[in-house]
């Protein structure tokens, strides 16, 4: 773009020094100039013939054509061969499809490569809003923040729409053109001199398609840039077993979990599952008066860490120390009591899980995290077969992800001169590469750089050739999900812009007859089954979502002895720096995706930018408040950050995340926070021990959305023991008032929130975003307090801060029956219902404020600018049901009154009530751990009434006479043991 | 006369010497000239000309303000959630206290039948009316949509739709404009016989023809005298008990939430004595500047000062006994919220606001024990600024601090103003001063009624003697 910029400029200097006062004469004269020519050349190939000819009639005439030829673009191009009249409904439609009525298709979400099971809900023919697939066999209906997030990814304005050759605008005609003889030469070679880099890939008919080039093309290499990946994991399993698996765990078989810096209900292709199971099981232990205690220790806190009952940190390098100490422990023959009292909080963690573990022989759990190291990964393995654990509580299955060469040979073959083509498909390794690979630099060495990716990102803008890369919700593909299941994903509107998948890519350059993805899948797929009844299987699969049985086969390999123990860490010096990635934006590929970066990250409830996290011991001996920019520097690579003090975090450690330093890659996500990979290393990507902490100049206030922790001595999150008197009450309801209203018509909404079960993972603000057109606000507003989110995650800390407990709380509206707002506000925009539904009339608002002064909950917000104004392309996103809301109007949370009103109609035409279960609010319907419960409080037998007879049970606020009907279920601790 | 009927009961002691307010060498006729003289001559032309100026300029930019913030939306001033209601509406309750404080003390002087009033009252007045002006601007733009002002009236419209009327907001809507009628109808009947006087004096063909026509055919008749003497007093009447319920009204929208800080019986209270002090310190300065723009010093005299000394001290005092209450009912009350509240208004982010009014307000009112203070015009200026600016911190602690920080803690967000924001106030004090500096240019600066009134009551004394 900016050559162009730089010619137009060019030709308006020429404008200018055509006169004074230029006349149409002027134009001529410069219509004849060589610079005209010049620029016409290189940004309009296609005019210069035309004006090259005496016709300037001509010109006009195509000018006129592709006006009018303008409107058939509008026009439907669907082709047998593009599949996209293949595409199956979920539910069984009446033939055609009716205006303005939602439509669920069976499709999925991908993260790392890896996919979930979504159904994307369609008005109208465009993506709106994801939902949990249930019958999906691993996600069965959860969902994250990134399968949330990725409908608005398809509608980013940023995405590249048009391949490009050297930064000017070509097409894929050209582009196969001018790879034809390029690619005989390399065919004639056996491949000699090709690479292929990927991301992460788990989808059976890429990599079938990989299989099959590398089997043409022998000499080719492909590798896989994972900037998170699941390397260590494949690694640790490869020294435990001796050969590379992937872990599953089944909590619903244990009675006690140890996590070793687990992150199990951390953000991650395994974390809907994961934290459905964990919390399904847990629930089921509370059943029986038990609990699933989970004791964890992480360096830093996660979501995992949090929510257990037993808990300490632990810096990184005592973690294999650590747990070879409970291989010790577990494996030894007899009790080693007599000993002294544990000296640290680690130890007194350590024997107590220890014996935990011991006395649930069989039925316990040890895990740990994906960024953890193998030889970690390895013990863990050691643990669960010395306990028992393995084909119960623990199994395995092969890699979903398919096994590349590593990315380091491909590092060392670029730089030896041996790398003559380089096709780059959905990757961005000058970003995500680690610092010391010096991908920008080596990549001039390539002659030949193809780059397909969903923006002209880093890579994109220094290769030969960028190509548009289709998002998954306009691309038939099929990807794995952590249990192997093989899950397929169908388009849900035409291409948004000129872009390919990435097997229609391979198929351009590589097949004389280039195939459409579906064509590609369907073949693959065909050859697979080798049923006589393939359409049926097939159209089956299309519909559910998935193919059936596809999941790998449990195996149970037997753990090799254990490597001893390390010798003790020659303590090298503190600090030891962890680098983790971003909950939200997580490698830096959802960069510019604005509700990811809106959404305040789960631990640290800041937005918009990376921080480095340490401790409050850790800050108070270096003097540092957040804010404070420190530099940490590892070799000539330095990165500067803004210091983020957080509870629970170990004393020696300093986390930076990933994900952010990008600029380029779209308006949201430039310029924003530090580059982490520049410190990130080949040989550890985990960790940059070896970097020097440094304070530096200045400090910079951070936007969060939080900024008191404590709960100030209140029991706003109430903790209900095991077996000790119900901590919850009905007192909230009791109370006279003024206001008693008994104008019901017979139902009456209300939602309760088991704060056992929230996780904290925030799916729930995304979803609720996404389905009620909840804007995003930016930086600079979040910062002012004007945040918009209906439905936020409070996050509050208890305990000391060396051991501090996090604790999650979602607060939307509370729906009070005697609602404060409603006595404020002059003009009756905000009133009740007669199904206790706190409503807001936003064309009735005038704008006071009033109500949201009277809030108690403070869950009101406020247009205070023109927040809803969006680029015409993110508008195409927004749900026709919800109001767009205009400045000066107040808004919150609804209990998706829309959702209620189409349940309403539904029931009313079949002249029946509204079944429980019928209407399900975003956040009910997003959360992974089916934490919210939402339905009509006036049925005696809804799931919502019976949880709120749960004795549990209790109000936010409730001495206000505030009468919510939202109500929350106290979290479960142990039962205190008298020391 | 009628009015002669009228005879006081007494008069205040220590203030004057001897009951005498005024010199005994005034007359009707010198009383007339000296306050006609001034609209007439226009004396400290360069002085008012400056000050109309700065004024002018500073509301030419109110102007622009408004424009701004009209294309922008209310988010050009600092208000965030939880604090949605900041300087906008400080500024519109310091107003509106300052207009309600001085209206109550003039009616009620009336109607007490203290004469010597005559020297204070128009400037009293001006002051209500004016302020009220300024506070008007604040319930409009301080909207959201600012175009739909009018739905929070009842008026007939097709949709059936009414305001909500449990909504405190609604009543002050009615306040505002019911006050602003009695406000106007108080300053202009009380003036109808000076205007009338001036109309007489003037020499000029068009000053004769203006002041005629703003003098309403007043010829001074038997009749007229007894129906003013009783619209007058209807109408004291009436702005004592709208000053009340604008007041109340204006403290019900925080006392009517279940908020701590605000959910409190006595904030009704605080704010009718807050609004008296803030109101008497407005009319101290705006007679000390009158005092010095113009030749009046035998008109509006030190006693005249001192007597105003002691109603801001006699209300200071009522103010520092209200706080002491307060904070007695909240350290006592148990309420936990309300004594973290408390706490944050003493120690927290916005401690300042409590710190400016104790050292603003609550302190320096015990200068005015001293005579010499309470009969220096210089040092009731600094003293009735330093009310106001104290009751102006009084406004913003009673919104912005319990509004930043309530129950939750994870609701809690600093406020931080805006450039926009503090110049919309000073636009606001611009156009304020405009208006006082064009009446006290063309209206006369003090009562000719009821400062000859108080001449002739004094001589009777004297002759009484």
């Amino acid at each position: 773009m900016s050559s162009l910029r730089g010619d137009s400029g060019a030709l308006r200097r020429l404008l200018a020094a055509v006169g004074g006062r230029p006349s149409w004469r002027a134009l001529e004269q410069v219509a004849d100039s060589p610079e005209f020519g010049g620029y016409i050349q290189q940004s309009h190939p296609s005019l210069g013939p035309m004006l090259a000819g005496p016709s300037r009639r001509r010109v006009l005439q195509v000018m006129a054509a592709s006006l009018a030829l303008g409107g058939l673009a509008g026009c439907d191009k669907r082709q047998p061969s593009s599949g996209t009249s293949q595409i199956v409904p979920y539910v069984n439609q009446p033939t055609g499809l009716t205006p303005s009525e939602p439509l669920d298709y069976a499709s999925a979400t991908l993260l790392d490569g890896i996919a979930n099971g979504m159904l994307v809900t369609t008005i109208n023919g465009r993506p709106i809003k994801i939902e949990g697939n249930p019958q999906h066999p691993f996600s069965r209906g959860g969902t994250d923040v990134f399968s949330q997030a990725s409908v608005l990814g398809l509608y980013d304005p940023d995405r590249s729409q048009a391949v490009q050759h050297l930064s000017n605008p070509s097409d894929w005609d050209t582009l196969q053109a001018a790879m034809l003889n390029r690619f005989a030469a390399v065919r004639a070679q056996h491949g000699a001199g090709l690479r292929l880099l990927t991301g992460p890939v788990s989808s059976p008919t890429l990599l079938d398609q990989i299989a099959q080039l590398k089997q043409a093309l022998p000499q080719m290499h492909w590798h896989v840039l994972a900037p998170v990946g699941r390397d260590n994991i494949y690694a640790g399993a490869e020294q435990a077993f001796g050969k590379k698996l992937e872990t599953l765990w089944h909590f619903d078989k244990a009675e006690v979990i140890v996590s070793l810096d687990g992150d199990f209900l951390d953000s991650g292709p395994h974390q809907i599952a994961a934290s459905r199971t964990w919390v399904a099981a847990r629930r089921s232990r509370a059943v029986q008066g038990k609990l699933l205690a989970l004791h964890a220790v992480a360096p830093v806190p996660t979501l995992t860490y949090a929510k257990a009952d037993y808990h300490a940190p632990v810096a990184q390098r005592d973690l294999l120390p650590l747990a070879h100490a409970l291989l010790a422990d577990i494996t030894a023959e007899q009790e080693s009591q007599a000993g002294t009292p544990p000296a640290t909080p680690a130890a007194a963690w350590g024997a107590n899980a220890a014996a935990a573990l011991k006395a649930a022989h069989g039925t316990s759990l040890v895990v740990t995290g994906t960024h953890q190291s193998p030889e970690l990964h390895a013990v863990v393995h050691q643990i669960n077969a010395a306990l028992g654990n393995i084909g119960k509580t623990v199994t395995y299955i092969d890699p979903v992800l398919g096994q590349a060469e590593p990315f380091a040979d491909l590092v060392t073959a670029m730089g030896a001169g041996d790398v003559t083509t380089l096709i780059m498909l959905d990757t961005n390794p000058v970003y995500a590469a680690p610092g010391d690979a010096q991908f920008g630099t080596l990549l001039q060495k390539v002659s030949l750089k193809l780059h397909a990716g969903s923006h002209i990102d880093e890579t994109g803008a220094r290769s030969d050739w960028h190509l548009p890369l289709s998002h998954p919700l306009e691309s038939w593909a099929d990807a794995r999900s952590l249990d192997g299941t093989a899950t397929i994903i169908q388009p849900t509107i035409e291409r948004l812009y000129d872009s390919r998948t990435a097997t229609e890519i391979l198929s351009i350059l590589f097949e004389p007859q280039p195939r459409s993805a579906f064509t590609i899948m369907r073949d693959y797929w065909q050859k697979q089954m080798q049923t006589a009844d393939f359409e049926t299987v097939w159209r089956q699969a299309v519909q559910a979502g998935f193919v059936d049985r596809s999941a790998f086969p449990p195996q149970t390999p037997t753990a090799k002895p254990a490597q001893p123990a390390p010798s003790a860490s020659d303590s090298a010096t503190p600090p030891e720096i962890l680098i983790r990635p971003d909950p939200t934006v997580w490698d830096g590929s959802l960069g510019n995706n604005a509700w990811l970066q809106e959404l305040p990250k789960p631990m640290l409830k800041t937005v918009w930018e990376n921080v480095v996290t340490v401790s409050p011991a850790f800050a108070a001996r270096q003097n540092l408040k957040n804010g404070d920019m420190v530099t940490i520097e590892l070799g000539s690579d330095a990165v500067s950050g803004p210091i983020w003090v957080l509870p629970g975090q170990n004393d020696e450690t300093v986390m930076l995340q990933l994900g952010y330093g990008r600029n380029s890659v779209g308006a949201v996500g430039d310029g924003l926070g530090y580059n982490a990979y520049a410190l990130r290393r080949l040989a550890g990507l985990w960790q940059a021990d070896a970097a020097k902490f440094q304070r530096g100049h200045g400090s910079r206030t951070i936007a969060t959305t939080q900024q008191l922790d404590t709960q100030e001595g209140h029991d706003y999150i109430r903790l209900q023991e095991i077996g000790a008197q119900p901590v919850g009450d009905t007192a909230a309801y009791t109370q006279p008032t003024l206001y008693d209203r008994n104008d019901s018509d017979g139902r009456a909404w209300g939602m309760v929130i088991d704060l056992d079960a929230c996780t904290g993972c925030n799916a729930c603000v995304v979803a609720c975003q996404a389905e009620n057109n909840v804007p995003v606000v930016g930086r600079d507003q979040v910062l002012a307090g004007r945040d918009m989110h209906w439905l936020r995650v409070d996050r509050y800390y208890t305990g000391p801060d060396e051991s501090a407990d996090a604790r999650f709380m979602p607060v939307p509206c509370m729906h009070c029956e005697t609602a404060p707002c409603e006595l404020g506000c002059p003009v009756e925009a905000t009133l009740h219902d007669k199904e206790g539904l706190n409503l807001m009339v936003y064309n009735r608002c005038v704008g006071t404020r009033a109500c949201s002064a009277y809030c108690p909950y403070k869950v009101r917000h406020f247009n205070f600018l023109h927040y809803s104004e969006a680029p015409a392309v993110v508008q195409e996103q927004r749900n026709p049901s919800v109001t767009v809301r205009a400045r000066g109007v107040m808004e919150k949370c609804t209990y998706c009154v829309q959702r209620i009103v189409a349940g309403r109609i539904a029931a009313d035409k079949e002249d029946r009530s509204i079944r429980d279960g019928e209407v399900v609010t975003a956040c009910a319907s997003a959360c992974p751990t089916q934490a919210i419960f939402f339905g009509d409080l006036a049925d005696k037998g809804s799931a919502v009434t019976k949880a709120r007879q749960d004795s549990r049970n209790y109000a936010l606020l409730g001495e206000l006479n505030t009468r919510p009907r939202t109500t929350y279920l106290a979290a479960l601790t142990p039962t205190k043991e008298k020391a | 006369m009628a009015i002669q009927a009228a005879t006081p009961k007494g008069t205040p002691r220590g203030a004057t010497i001897g009951g005498q307010y005024i010199p005994p060498s005034h007359t009707d006729r010198s009383i007339g000239s000296t306050i006609a003289g001034i609209a007439f001559e226009h004396p400290s032309r360069t002085r008012w000309f400056i000050a109309f100026g700065i004024s002018f300029l500073m509301t030419g930019w109110l102007v622009i303000a408004l424009v701004w913030l009209f294309y922008w939306g209310v988010g050009v001033w600092g208000n965030n959630i939880p604090v949605g209601w900041a300087l906008d509406i400080v500024s519109y309750d310091w107003w509106m206290g300052n207009a309600c404080g001085a209206l109550m003390v003039s009616a009620l002087l009336l109607l007490l039948r203290q004469y010597w009033r005559g020297a204070l009252n128009r400037a009293a007045e001006t002051t209500a009316v004016l302020c009220a002006a300024a506070a008007g601007v604040y319930p409009i733009i301080h909207l959201g949509r600012p175009w739909f002002f009018y739905w929070n009236l009842p008026y007939p419209n097709n949709l059936l739709l009414w305001p909500q009327f449990r909504s405190p907001l609604v009543w002050d809507a009615f306040d505002i404009i019911s006050f602003l009628i009695v406000a106007v109808l108080f300053w202009y009947v009380g003036m109808l016989p000076d205007l009338a006087t001036l109309r007489d004096r003037a020499s000029r063909r068009i000053q004769k023809q203006m002041y005629g026509i703003a003098a309403l055919g007043w010829r001074g008749s038997a009749m007229h005298w007894a129906r003013w003497l009783q619209a007058y007093r209807i109408l004291a009447i009436l702005g004592v008990l709208q000053a009340v319920c604008v007041q109340v009204g204006a403290s019900v929208m925080y006392a009517g939430t279940v908020e701590p800080g605000w959910h409190d019986t006595l904030l009704p209270f605080l704010f009718i004595v807050t609004a008296a002090l803030s109101g008497l310190g407005m009319v101290a300065v705006l007679v000390s500047v009158i005092r010095y723009l113009y030749p009046v010093e035998t008109l509006i005299t030190r006693a005249h000062l001192d007597i105003l000394g002691r109603l801001i001290l006699a209300v200071g005092l009522l103010a520092t006994y209200c706080y002491a209450a307060d904070f007695f009912f909240t350290a006592l009350g148990g309420d936990v919220y309300e004594r973290a509240g408390m706490m944050r208004r003493f120690t927290g982010t916005y401690a300042w606001s409590w710190w400016l009014i104790v050292i603003a307000a609550l302190l320096p009112i015990h200068l005015l024990w001293f005579r010499g203070i309470r009969r220096s015009a210089f040092m009731l200026f600094v003293i009735g600024f330093l009310m106001m600016a104290g009751v102006w911190g009084d406004h913003f602690m009673t919104l912005v601090t319990p509004q930043h920080h309530d129950f939750l803690p994870s609701s809690q967000a600093f406020y931080t103003t805006s450039f926009w924001a503090v110049t919309t106030f000073l636009g606001t004090v611009g156009l304020f001063s405009m208006l006082v500096l064009l009446v006290i240019r063309y209206v006369p600066i003090a009562s000719i009624v009821e400062s000859r009134l108080l001449a002739r009551q004094q001589q009777e004394t004297t002759q009484h003697a």
